[in-house]
């Protein structure tokens, strides 16, 4: 047990507390700072970012509305750095009450607010995602601030003045002594630490109540639950409030690379309750269709929840059951000698909180030094610009900021990362480096960057390959946690996307291994052995450009149509490991006759599956692969090499070949340099593929890799041996002495993209036409036929007739239906019907990784005997539209194990039929 | 137009739909050939995020997208990759200003005018190597870029003479036109002084097939000052040409074109990149056709001559990104499969590598002739010695690139319907007309 003693002990790690620490350090004071957590991980981290000019309270609420412009402008005279001047304005909606506007003018001036009407034209010039139908706008001078920089801002500060820091240390006794209180803290790892303080300042937010508690005394704290969602980009680049009372989701703040919409005001049945309930989500949508047409439909990115603590001193009237009545300022409470808390207030007012607080702590210790704090900025050094918005583009295309970029979305850099990591005396969570660099907080939530970062701790830490697994998988888990919520439309793709990465390529899960799926009976197309008939003539038009439409476009080619392919963009194929998963449907004729094409191309020449190590070395059982990916099937006898290329970001060898020896294979990871380039920018796997496709680049890389060998029988690359030659891993090997395979890498994946460039060369040679960036609107049917599809052109549509239409749009995933925040989920060239659940909680599991797959997986077209697909009344739409691949309803490929496989034999299918009818 | 597709229609805010997934950076024409290029997603929707309107750019690296446009095309969420790049390119230039180069580059219209009095003088510096090489070192124009060469006469020169031997002047208003029998041809600067042949070739056809045509006096689509971010210049140029269309396209009158590239510009760059969403862009773009898709569209309604001459050649044919850009499929294969003997094959090729004025540039040459090799490799490889493909500048490049002789499609169905050039000149009158 550690003893410490101190001035003033202050709990709570929000605003407020590291504002006071460095309030009371600068009065010369010792303190220590303790929280049960890190810092702004309560209220202060879970809030919507803005910095009130205080025209929210203006007309109710004066006196927090003169605090809160005060404080805006001494916040952003001490602490430019953590304050955007993004400004705000104040809108009123058609709906709004007109009379206010006038109203809240007056109470504005009134608090000092200064106000300014702009015309909306004018408004929406710069801001061209507001409404044209508003009706009043009004600027004022709101702002931004993180709250995270905002903690660290001020601990620095505090730290430079001699306050401490005790994190992760919760507070379990309080009690009066002789001359202050004694404090008894426990730390994670267990350890107790007693504090002796002169005296104590609670500044513990909704948690508050329970530490007065701690002494003996009845606080009572009013929790109220607010719900805010990060928008993905920023659509406004001003703060955008309702120019109404205040109410549910009026507030648009630009922060960072997000706008965050706030907040409902619920009642809170304790402190640490973060429910986000569907209604709330859907609200706050609704409220942002108001000022931003279209918004519902735009991309949310992540929702939480903040409990606003708020202060009823006793005696107060009630104001309403949710809270939104009570006043924002704030009270300090004397407990009794040695003890203070602060309550209530928001973040805007923090420092004038912790000021106030402070001089009843110097008040009751007798000490008469005056708050500087609103006088003076925070010392140098102790604010960093990183969260503000373009800084790290510009450090980054300034080459300022070197190494290579692992988070993409949000801009974090290998060396980043590193410091870090460095920066804790423990192995950091991966959660950690989120809140300290905003780690894989950007669109992808973490689907390419989780795995890079988790090599680099493994490597900062000299972890096991184990341990950075099991890091990532906790990860994973808890960024899905915080996308739940908001699982539709483009977002749900992303998570789509993510869990294929995590469970195809990288094999973090134990499902989606190639077996026979033991629920799934086949379909009747699918064991109908009639092949295709003879199509001389036929014009065939298939929509859509993944294995299902190019396989199906193979087949129609075979059958001696003329074929036509118009996708809006190219398909999935790239996103695979680049090996075939077939299941159930590993004996259908369509797949033996993509085996027989295959044949014929010297690039993706297809070879017997097996185990396969997958990105992060674990085994993957598959039934069909390139030959480059078969050659590396585990037996266990040989001793592997595992090749992996020095700063690239796309594969870490000693990850791969730390799973791979758990899995009992004899293994080791080497780490070679490329031979050099001129510039630092990272390559992609098809770019590094494409200088494999130099003779001289690889007989390098060969050179170097035969060097460090030593007695392995086998060398694994990333799969990035050439992109276009189909010579590369020949050679190698023989340069090398030993065989040569590859191993997946993120995407976009090398083998998929040959996949994709050799089926397109064919088709093309064959007198095809495949057209990507033609996105199929809707079908032009006569009678019971459909005899052409019209494609949103440039300009205006365009019709392209044909006899036999192959319809291979994808799922959810792939863009072949579409899906709504409503829970709708439909089809949109034809409105076909669909086979999907309504109840948008219910889409997915518990954990992304459950084996059992999601409910979600199985949405898709429902088809007739022959995958006509079918209307709302059961019956097939057109006699010559087919549907294959992953449009098709009631199948779950990825947890099934057979993507490859349903694809390839529906698009035979599908060519049979269409061409039958 | 609803909401959603109103909001992003907006080019910048389709960053919104990028997944991340990598397909525009896997098809990235640039980015195998330079490391000065980071690829398509992170200086498209990931940089995107980041900037901020109206602040200084930051950007560097977007100076190196082409403009190819094919992330665009392969993007399966909708993001306008290209497009957000060009306007990032912009906004550089109203950071840090235009470079010379780059601004001359720009005013393709005026070169080509100024210079067709000297034409030979001009030909024959443009061919010099020891010139070339000077103009490499002090103005960065590639010394081994496929400058075109001066026809010595303008296409609308002798549009001009050939009204005026028809007692014809000036141009005939919308009004008095009879939408169902009149076309509207758009040249371009470079059929102006460089290929006027093609322009009239066109002219030929179309009347053949018992058009009346009109040529307003149009200027510059815009298109390669807008590529080298001087969005300021080209939006005059391209509210002029607005202007001068729309009257034709509200009175349903088709304006066609043989630049494959200008009439991309006019369909969709002055709305997506320009930013011009006004109602008379929008008409305008809406009556737009390029030259080939015309007659594809005259097909289907049962109004191209078809009797055509049989041509026994198998010729390969490059389709240009704008082209690709358009969404309309390729037209020149659909109708010139319906000439006899006649064989088409679409060469494997995402990209030329010259994308307007990029493989001009010094510094971007060797770039722009990687880019280009699979045409090189198929031409060679086919031992072809002849190149179909819709646009200028992609066929100075092929020919520079391969020494095949390259032409519009055009050429070919002139051919097929036996228009000779002195027809062209002073074609006979149409029975009936």
């Amino acid at each position: 047990m550690a003893n410490l003693a101190c001035d003033v002990l202050v709990i709570g790690g929000g605003a407020t507390g590291v504002c006071a620490a460095y309030d009371l350090a600068r009065r010369g004071l010792q303190v220590i700072l303790a929280d049960r957590n890190d810092l702004s991980t309560g209220t202060s981290g879970r809030f919507h970012g803005l910095l009130h000019s205080g025209g929210r309270y203006a007309v109710r609420d004066p006196e927090s509305a003169r605090e809160c412009i005060a404080e805006n402008r001494i916040l952003r005279r001490i602490a430019p750095g953590i304050v955007e001047d993004t400004g705000g304005v104040f809108v009123a909606a058609p709906q709004d009450p007109p009379d206010y506007a006038d109203q809240w003018v007056t109470a504005c001036a009134a608090a000092g607010i200064e106000t300014e009407e702009i015309a909306i034209p004018a408004l929406r010039r710069r801001e061209p995602a507001l409404r044209p139908d508003l009706v009043r706008a009004f600027r004022v001078p709101d702002g931004s601030v993180d709250g995270f920089d905002l903690g660290h801002a001020f601990s620095r500060a505090a730290e430079s003045y001699g306050a401490r820091f005790l994190l992760y240390h919760r507070v379990t006794a309080l009690a009066y002594t002789t001359d202050g209180m004694r404090a008894t803290l426990n730390s994670a790892d267990g350890t107790a630490v007693v504090v002796e303080a002169r005296w104590v300042l609670n500044a513990g937010g909704p948690w508050a109540g329970e530490i007065a508690a701690l002494a003996g005394h009845d606080l009572r704290v009013r929790w109220s639950r607010g719900v805010m969602i990060a928008m993905n980009i920023r659509w406004v680049n001003t703060v955008v409030n309702r120019l109404r009372p205040p109410d549910d989701g009026d507030i648009v703040v630009p922060v960072g690379t997000v706008s965050v919409i706030g907040t409902t005001s619920v009642a809170a049945s304790s402190p640490d309750d973060n429910t986000i309930e569907p209604w709330e989500v859907s609200k706050m949508l609704d409220e942002g269709e108001a000022l931003i047409a279209g918004f519902r439909t735009a991309r949310a990115l992540r929702a939480w929840s903040g409990v606003r603590p708020l202060y009823e001193p006793p005696g107060a009237a009630e104001e309403g059951a949710d809270g939104r009545g009570l006043k924002r300022t704030f009270s300090v409470v004397r407990h009794g000698p040695g003890f203070t808390s602060v309550l209530g207030g928001k973040l805007t007012t923090a420092r004038l909180m912790a000021e106030k607080a402070a001089d009843d702590v110097c008040a009751g210790l007798g000490v008469d030094a005056p708050c500087t704090t609103a006088a003076e900025p925070l010392p140098a050094g102790t604010e960093r610009r990183y969260h503000t918005l373009g800084h790290r583009l510009a450090l980054l295309e300034s080459g300022k900021m070197p190494g290579a970029l692992i988070c993409e979305c949000e801009m974090i850099t290998r060396p980043q990362l590193e410091e870090a990591i460095a920066a804790y005396d423990h192995v950091p969570a991966l959660d950690d480096l989120r809140r300290d660099l905003r780690l894989g907080m950007g669109p992808c939530q973490g689907g390419f960057c989780a795995v890079r970062a988790a090599g680099i701790l493994r490597q900062a830490r000299d972890l096991p390959a184990s341990e950075a697994v099991e890091a990532l998988r906790v990860f994973v888990a808890e960024r899905f946690k915080g996308g739940r919520p908001l699982l539709w439309g483009q977002h749900l793709r992303q998570f789509l996307l993510d869990e294929m990465i995590y469970r195809r390529i990288l094999g973090l899960d134990a499902c989606g291994d190639s077996r026979p799926a033991a629920s799934l009976s086949l379909p009747p197309w699918a064991t109908d052995e009639t092949p295709i008939p003879a199509a001389a003539g036929q014009r065939v038009v298939v929509i859509g450009a993944g294995l299902a439409g190019l396989a199906a476009a193979v087949h129609a080619v075979q059958a001696g149509a003329r074929v036509r392919v118009l996708a809006a963009g190219l398909g999935r194929l790239i996103l695979t490991p680049g090996w075939f998963a077939l299941g159930t449907f590993a004996a259908h004729p369509g797949v033996e006759a993509f085996r027989r094409w295959a044949a014929g191309q010297d690039l993706i020449r297809l070879a017997e599956g097996g185990r396969l190590p997958s990105l992060l070395g674990i085994p993957r059982t598959v039934d069909l692969a390139p030959e480059g990916l078969a050659a590396g099937a585990i037996d266990g006898a040989t001793p592997v090499l595992i090749v992996g290329f020095a700063g690239w970001r796309d594969f870490d060898a000693a990850l791969c070949s730390g799973m791979l020896a758990a899995a009992g294979v004899s293994c080791r990871a080497v780490s070679i340099d490329l031979p050099p380039r001129h510039e630092g920018w990272d390559l992609s796997p098809t770019e590094l593929a494409h200088r494999f496709d130099d003779p001289a680049f690889r007989a390098e890389v060969a050179q170097r890799v035969r060097a460090r060998l030593n007695g392995e029988a086998r060398v694994g690359f990333p799969a990035v041996l050439g992109l276009h030659d189909p010579r590369v891993r020949a050679e190698m090997a023989a340069w090398i002495g030993v065989p040569v395979f590859e191993v997946p890498t993120l995407t976009p994946s090398v083998p998929g993209t040959r996949l994709y460039n050799t089926l397109k060369r064919w088709l093309l040679r064959q007198g095809a036409q495949v057209q990507v960036g033609h996105p199929v609107t809707r079908l032009i049917v006569e009678g019971d036929r459909v005899t052409g599809v019209a494609v949103a052109s440039a300009g205006r549509e365009t019709i392209f007739p044909g006899d036999a239409f192959i319809l291979a749009t994808g799922g959810l995933y792939g863009g072949g239906l579409l899906s709504d925040d409503r829970g709708h989920v439909w089809e949109p060239i034809a409105g076909l019907a669909v086979m999907a659940g309504d109840d948008r909680t219910a889409w997915f599991r518990d954990t992304l990784l459950d084996p059992a797959g999601h409910p979600v997986h199985t949405f898709g077209l429902r088809v007739d005997e022959a995958l006509r697909p079918l209307n709302e009344t059961g019956h097939p739409v057109c006699a010559n539209l087919t549907v294959a691949g992953h449009a098709l309803g009631g199948f779950s490929p990825l947890a099934g194990g057979y993507d490859e496989g349903l694809d390839l034999a529906s698009a035979y299918a599908a060519v049979r039929a269409a061409l039958q009818a | 137009m609803s909401d959603l597709l109103h909001l992003l229609e907006n080019t910048p805010f389709t960053s919104d739909l990028c997944v991340k997934c990598n397909i525009c950076t896997a098809h990235c024409t640039v980015a195998p050939h330079t490391d000065l290029f980071p690829g398509p997603k992170h200086v498209g929707p990931q940089a995107q995020r980041m900037r901020q309107p109206g602040a200084p750019s930051v950007d560097h690296s977007v100076d190196y997208c082409s403009g190819c446009g094919i992330c665009t095309l392969v993007c399966p969420h909708g993001v306008r990759v290209m497009e957000i790049n060009t306007q990032a390119k912009a906004a550089m230039v109203e950071t840090h200003g235009i470079s010379l180069r780059n601004w001359f580059l720009g005013r393709n219209e005026v070169w080509g005018r100024l210079g067709t009095p000297f034409a030979p003088l001009l030909n024959f510096g443009t061919g010099n190597r020891v010139l070339r090489w000077a103009a490499e070192k002090t103005f960065r124009v590639s010394a081994r870029a496929p400058l075109p060469r001066w026809a010595g006469y303008t296409f609308r020169g002798w549009w001009v003479r050939r009204q005026a031997r028809r007692g014809i002047r000036g141009e005939k208003a919308a009004e008095a036109c009879d939408p169902a029998r009149t076309v509207v041809y758009f040249h371009g600067c470079a059929t102006n002084a460089y290929e006027p042949h093609v322009g009239r070739t066109a002219i030929a056809v179309l009347e053949h097939l018992g058009f009346e045509v009109i040529v307003p006096p149009l200027r510059c689509c815009g298109l390669p000052m807008q590529s080298n971010g001087d969005f300021k210049a080209a939006r005059h140029y391209a509210r002029e040409n607005v202007a001068w269309l729309e009257p034709y396209a509200r009175r349903g009158i088709p304006i066609v074109g043989t630049a494959a590239s200008c009439m991309m510009a006019l369909k969709g760059d002055y709305i997506h990149i320009l930013n011009m969403s006004d109602a008379a862009t929008q008409a305008v773009a809406a009556g737009v056709w390029d030259f080939m898709e015309f007659l594809r569209h005259l097909h289907t309604i049962g109004r191209l001559d078809t009797n055509f001459r049989r041509i026994d050649r198998r010729l390969p044919y490059h389709a240009p990104c704008q082209l690709k850009a358009h969404g309309i499929g390729r037209p020149a294969l659909d109708v010139l499969a319906l000439i006899p003997g006649l064989e088409m094959e679409e060469i494997d090729a995402d990209c030329c590598g010259i994308c307007g004025t990029y493989g001009f540039k010094a510094e971007k040459r060797a770039i722009s002739e990687a880019v280009g090799q699979p045409i090189v490799e198929h031409v060679r490889a086919g031992g072809h010695d002849q190149v179909v493909c819709d646009t200028e500048t992609c066929r100075w490049q092929i020919r520079s690139l391969t020494g095949a002789e390259t032409f519009h499609p055009v050429m070919l169905i002139a051919e097929a319907y036996g228009l000779r050039m002195a027809e062209i000149d002073d074609p006979p009158r149409q029975p009936g007309a």
